[in-house]
């Protein structure tokens, strides 16, 4: 458990803590910005290169910004959410949470230290070594992957289409349509 | 917005880079100016030394601005100031007042008071830029503000401006 | 020690960008003069070269005023990102080759994800821009910030697939890599032209120049994201943008134009044949904001995501298929 450690597990906790707890939407979105610069942080301690650059680029830099547009632009940020409807539900989540965490250390306790300068196969999780296991090995999970990717954006589209409904006639204006149809017979 | 215009754009705006730039770097070049600018006001004298106002005060009552401000006096038979009966005493104009329109000098029967072209009248206080007679004169070069300026640094007043040629109207005013 | 050095070369790259940029307001507003045929400022210091020590000065010593409705730690946080990604950008353009300045690299940085890197400080950038509009606490300055945000993200994303192209037949995401497969091969500009085009128009939009200055539309924004703010705070984002100008017309010769390599036999001289086609690409972009007029903003958005991205999937797919052809990267 070297300081290393410990600083980034006490950062990534302080911002999760901070995503969920401040007041101020916009605020927890920040908080939340920080959580995933700080696990990129992480990541890239693991010798995993790729999957830092990109926690960086997709999460920070594009699942963020449009949340936080999302944030901007629907609510009014600095507004108090309210009478809280859901009272107990406070504690209920803290123990639930530590029960979680306790199970965590439980699995955890028998796997040592890892050690992440040894074997270092992926040639430090770069793109050109995991380009052949994704698109080798895996090939059929990366085009599920897509293909769920793809449902979800369809789905997000269609749900902004507009609604096209039908002009609203006056009855008299359909009433006179009619007399005239009639009449044109 | 075709590929054509926009390079036709790009064109002009090169052509541009390659030009003589039309900026005048006043002070250090004297600004053109046409003969008829609206410039400072002239009281101008007949060739024979006579002063032309004859202190009617029609330009203060043709002034929109209410700027100038006349006190006539009798004419000394013997030593007369101006070519009439009277002459003005006190001809005072208020430079922040005036509009610098001209109808003055169209108001004046005798041809008097003319605007020249002198531009350069700023000054600091308040009191100091209602000119009397002494500094409209034909005889005086230069703003007040450019004849203090003269005077302290010992240098003479020099104008920014070049004008083609003097307009008649403006008898006996020369601008080296 | 590594680290010593690089930090140490860190600070030497900030001094000279943000030295560039001082200056740099200085030729763009000669430049801009002379294409409009007028003089620039010429009055402070010969020629003019005192003008932007003046303007230093104004700006440190103007009030620094705070809108009482913004949110005070966003609103201070929001030019400090803005200004810190604009600087980190320029950290790995290699600008000579290896040990060629009395032994040390001209690189802060060696990436060999050095594309990630650039996409990751473009899109991290954004973030000022739209937090500014949002904590300046007026209406108008969101939606400023916002449609400025929604721009930029479309053109990232045409940006970041044009390079798609190159890296393929290059084989490395290293921007070293990528200048020496120039000096090699041959300019990326001709192998891969229509995304060079595609990527110098978004490298435009990203630096928010005319015709696509969105990000700061004068007559129809006032500042945009920018207009609450004054002062040293202004004084931030309008480095950002200049720094912008400066990384990418830096960035583009040395992703599509053989970087510091000299053209056609000439001799190799480290920093020179960069800084000459970085000079280009200065002129060039200041003559099209001289030039065209801004297009609406739909209009842009509809560019971006209808004509660029297509194009560069198109040119990507098309590249892919050539590099498979020919069995692996060349």
């Amino acid at each position: 458990m070297s300081a290393f450690d410990l600083l980034m597990g006490v950062l990534l906790i302080a911002s999760a803590l901070a995503a969920v707890t401040l007041k101020n939407a916009v605020h927890a979105g920040l908080a939340l910005v920080a959580n995933f610069l700080s696990l990129a942080v992480v990541y890239f301690a693991l010798e995993a290169q790729f999957l830092g650059w990109i926690q960086i680029i997709v999460y920070a830099g594009a699942v963020m910004v449009l949340f936080l547009f999302v944030i901007m632009l629907l609510f009014d940020a600095k507004a108090d959410v309210g009478l809280d409807r859901l009272p107990w539900m406070r504690p209920l989540a803290a123990a639930l949470a530590a029960a979680f965490f306790l199970a965590l250390a439980y699995a955890f306790s028998g796997v040592g230290p890892v050690n992440p300068l040894a074997d270092v196969k992926l040639g430090g999780g770069l793109p050109k070594a995991l380009g052949g296991l994704l698109y080798g090995n895996w090939l059929y999970t990366v085009l599920l992957v897509a293909a769920l990717l793809f449902a979800a954006t369809v789905a997000a589209v269609s749900l902004v289409q507009p609604q096209i409904r039908k002009a609203r006639v006056k009855p008299q204006v359909l009433e006179r349509d009619r007399e005239l149809e009639e009449v044109g017979k | 917005m075709s590929v054509y215009s926009l390079a036709k754009a790009l064109g002009i705006t090169l052509k541009h880079m390659f030009s003589k730039p039309v900026t005048i770097p006043y002070p250090s070049a004297p600004v053109p100016l046409k003969p008829r600018f609206h410039g400072r006001h002239v009281l101008t004298r007949h060739p024979d030394g006579l002063e032309k106002c004859i202190g009617c005060s029609l330009c203060a009552a043709a002034c929109p601005a209410y700027a100038i401000y006349v006190e006539p006096a009798e004419n000394d038979p013997e030593n007369p100031v101006s070519a009439g009966e009277r002459y003005a005493k006190v001809y005072e104009i208020n430079m922040l007042r005036c509009i610098f329109c001209g109808l003055c000098e169209e108001a004046c029967p005798t041809g008097a008071i003319v605007l020249g072209n002198e531009f350069e009248l700023a000054d600091y206080v308040y009191a100091d830029l209602v000119y009397g007679k002494e500094d409209l004169l034909v005889d005086t070069v230069g703003s007040k503000a450019q004849r203090r300026e003269a005077e302290q640094t010992g240098k003479p007043v020099k104008l920014g401006f070049e004008v083609p040629y003097v307009r008649p109207e403006l008898e006996g005013v020369k601008y080296e | 020690m590594i680290y010593l050095i690089a930090a140490l070369k860190g600070l030497v790259l900030i001094l000279l960008l943000l030295f560039t940029f001082a200056y740099l307001t200085w030729g763009m507003r000669r430049g801009l003069a002379r294409f409009q045929i007028r003089l620039g400022p010429n009055r402070v210091g010969p020629l003019g070269l005192l003008q932007p020590i003046a303007d230093a000065v104004k700006a440190i010593f103007k009030e620094d005023i705070s809108v009482a409705n913004a949110d005070k730690f966003v609103y201070w946080l929001a030019p400090l990102i803005s200004f810190t990604f604009a600087l980190a950008a320029f950290a790995i353009i290699p600008l000579g080759p290896k040990g060629s300045i009395f032994g040390i690299d001209p690189w802060v940085a060696d990436l060999n994800v050095g594309i990630l890197y650039l996409f990751a400080a473009a899109e991290l950038a954004t973030y000022g821009i739209f937090l500014s509009g949002w904590a300046s606490g007026s209406k108008y300055s969101l939606l400023g910030g916002l449609r400025s945000a929604a721009g930029l993200v479309g053109y990232e994303l045409a940006l970041g697939v044009a390079l798609l192209g190159p890296v393929l037949m290059v084989g490395s995401l290293n921007l070293r890599d990528i200048v020496d497969w120039q000096a090699q091969h041959g300019w990326l500009a001709l192998w891969q032209l229509p995304v060079f085009i595609v990527y110098f128009i978004a490298a435009l939009a990203e630096m928010g120049r005319t015709p696509f200055d969105f990000v700061e539309a004068e007559q129809e924004l006032v500042g945009g994201f920018s207009t609450e703010y004054n002062s040293m705070k202004f004084v931030s984002f309008y480095m950002a943008e200049l720094l912008h100008w400066i990384t990418a017309s830096a960035l583009i010769p040395t992703l599509f134009m053989a970087g510091w390599h000299a053209p056609f036999g000439l001799p190799e001289i480290p920093i020179l044949w960069l800084f000459i086609k970085w000079l280009v690409f200065i002129f060039i972009v200041m003559w099209i904001w001289a030039s065209w007029f801004r297009t609406r903003y739909d209009v842009l958005i509809r560019f971006a995501w209808g004509v660029l991205f297509p194009v560069a999937l198109a040119w990507f797919l098309l590249t892919a298929y050539w590099v498979a052809s020919r069995g692996g990267a060349a």
